[in-house]
């Protein structure tokens, strides 16, 4: 991304700590910072448990931060008060990981899709109707749909319902929580060739948290790899594949599964599990994983530096792209 | 190759539409609850309309006439004093079962306010009010309409005072416990973001959603209330003589269980009636407001 492209969403040192009990503290974003760029789809990966719906959460203001700033063109939106968030919602939506918790069983499908209409537009029943089937058609169901309650409606048709509520008032930010990790393989590659249209036509930017690698790569422009609620590396996803060099990024790559794969092949397993986001050493938090750990990684947390263009990377191990 | 794919959808979807099975089971549900409302409205309307439909006075006592079984004159017999059994049923309709009827609404009303803004609010305003039920809840329901007909006297209006006073922390703790498991749901935090307000919230998410059960336990309710009430009567509590109620009529009716049955089993058996109606009434509601079934 070129940098005269205006930023729209700017993360300063973001942290979000829960407290469990007197003295401990669950750090579940660790000083994140980040910028995303107007147009863009930007996909944050990383394993369950590293931060990544909570980010999520945080930049939509559903949880609030406890620390650092969030600009949404270039407005504070980190400490909002209901109203102001009421306003600001018009122009940041989310959609949630599984779609079938994110209807109310008792309304239908019309009522859903006329809420934003009416709530923030103000029109009147019947015109939010009309919107409302046209929302329908962009994704690509009839408009019988609109008289049908939820549970008469699959995972996929559902989520496609999801997105015409989230494009309704044509917001600029869409935060994309894992929106296909709860369907079916073959509707999954639908939900995303929506997505790409979507993104084609309206050039929408798109927060996309996911952990399927390869979906990432090939729906994505840049991919932010967290462990254990830092960034370890920023690069650019077409050069995920060859490119990516933080151990973690190496080690997620090599988890993912392919149809062409060798089934004699050794599967590597990542050895370890990921250390308690409650009581965090000084060092690297990938240290007791990596397989090129030093004393360095023990004492000091990496900062997240410049090793090429486009290429971000937090490691003590790697500098310019290359092993010391 | 693809005209044999439509055909056979819509050969699919045709099928779908007229499954024999499927209009049966809809439509017979819906005929039991029709069935069930109408002949729920009719004891409504007959409770209304008791002293007008009565043929005689139910107050008339008549000492020629004392505990004459069943006949055409007397249809459901005549009691100690000589009066009319059916008349003293009929009005007693509008005292038993209008004001039990009257008190669910009331109380399920309080309840059912009190337990959705406490339990989808929360905090501090949910502590409150759940302590407030906790030392409702502390006094058992009879004993309190004791209590209460003691300091207060003995009386219908007494007694329902008592009554509601207990009865409203049970629909304010269901109410509570279901809109605070609501409020947990992705589809509020969903409906934030298509603009809706916290009031709107309420009323367009968490109130649909939590009210099918309390309108069953509130139609299932009315059966209870009414035995409540009778109990109380029969205690000698709430209506006095010479008003006719059911529960005081069936305590009356005691000692004469053995020359003069009828006493006991016609009020015995309006009561019976009107619970069951009730209670099925309130099954069978359940089945048509679950959205699920109704495809």
């Amino acid at each position: 991304m070129d940098k005269q492209v205006k930023t729209i969403l700017k993360l300063e040192s973001v942290s979000k700590q829960y407290r469990l009990e007197k003295n401990q503290n669950l750090i579940a974003v660790n000083e994140v910072s980040l910028n995303l760029y107007q147009g863009e789809r930007l996909a944050i990966v990383g394993e369950s448990g590293c931060g990544k719906s909570t980010l999520g959460k945080l930049v939509t203001c559903i949880e609030k931060v406890s620390d650092g700033k969030i600009y949404f063109k270039g407005k504070d939106i980190s400490k909002l008060q209901r109203g102001q968030l009421r306003e600001l919602r018009q122009e940041l939506q989310i959609i949630f990981q599984d779609p079938f918790n994110v209807f109310s069983p008792r309304m239908k499908i019309g009522a859903f899709l006329n809420e934003p209409f009416i709530n923030y537009k103000k029109m009147n029943k019947n015109t939010a109707r009309e919107e409302s089937k046209r929302m329908l058609e962009a994704v690509e169901l009839d408009q019988s749909y609109l008289d049908k309650f939820p549970h008469q409606l699959s995972g996929g048709e559902l989520q496609r319902v999801v997105i015409a509520r989230a494009m309704a008032l044509n917001p600029s930010l869409i935060v994309c929580d894992e929106v296909t990790s709860a369907l079916d393989v073959s509707i999954q590659k639908q939900i995303i060739e929506l997505l790409t249209k979507i993104h084609q036509e309206t050039g929408m930017t798109n927060l996309f948290i996911s952990h399927d690698l390869a979906l990432v790569q090939s729906f994505c422009d840049r991919v932010v790899v967290m462990y254990l609620g830092n960034i370890v590396e920023v690069m650019k996803s077409d050069e995920l594949g060859h490119t990516a060099h933080h151990p973690y990024t190496q080690e997620l790559l090599n988890s993912v599964f392919s149809v062409h794969g060798d089934r004699k092949k050794e599967i590597n397993v990542l050895f370890g599990e990921p250390p308690s986001p409650m009581n965090r050493s000084g060092g690297c938090p990938f240290v007791k994983r990596c397989v090129m750990a030093c004393e360095k990684c023990l004492l000091k947390m990496p900062e997240l530096k410049k090793c090429k263009d486009n290429h971000l990377i937090a490691c003590h191990r790697l500098e310019k792209c290359e092993i010391k | 190759m693809e005209q044999i794919i439509e055909k056979y959808k819509a050969s699919r979807a045709e099928k779908r539409l007229t499954s024999p099975l499927q209009i049966k089971t809809v439509t017979g549900k819906r005929l039991r609850f029709g069935i069930l409302l109408s002949l729920a409205v009719l004891l409504v309307i007959i409770a209304a309309l008791g002293n007008i439909l009565a043929p005689m006075d139910p107050l008339l006592t008549n000492y020629d006439m004392t505990l004459k079984p069943p006949s055409r004159e007397y249809l459901c017999g005549t009691d100690v004093l000589g009066r009319d059994v059916f008349s003293r049923i009929l009005c007693g309709a509008s005292n038993s079962f209008s004001l039990s009827f009257l008190m669910v609404t009331i109380v399920a009303g309080i309840g059912i306010v009190l337990g959705t803004t406490s339990g989808y609010i929360g905090g501090r305003f949910d502590t409150v009010i759940m302590r407030i039920t906790d030392i409702f809840l502390a006094f058992p329901s009879m004993v309190f309409a004791i209590a209460v007909a003691g300091i207060l006297g003995p009386g219908l209006v007494n007694t329902i005072i008592a009554l509601s006073l207990i009865q409203w922390t049970k629909y304010a703790r269901m109410t509570r416990s279901l809109a605070s498991s609501i409020r947990e749901k992705n589809y509020i935090e969903q409906a934030r973001f298509g603009g809706a307000t916290e009031v709107q919230i309420m009323f367009k998410y968490v109130l649909p959603n939590l009210i099918t059960p309390l309108v069953i336990m509130a139609t299932l309710d009315i059966g209870m209330m009414m035995m409540s009430l009778a109990g109380l009567s029969f205690l000698g509590l709430a209506s006095q003589p010479p008003t006719p109620e059911w529960g005081y009529m069936i305590n009356e009716s005691r000692q004469y269980m053995q020359t003069a049955p009828w006493m006991m089993i016609y009020p015995g058996m309006a009561l019976l009636l009107v619970v069951i109606v009730f209670n099925l009434l309130g099954d069978s509601l359940r089945d048509i407001l679950d959205p699920k079934d109704n495809d």
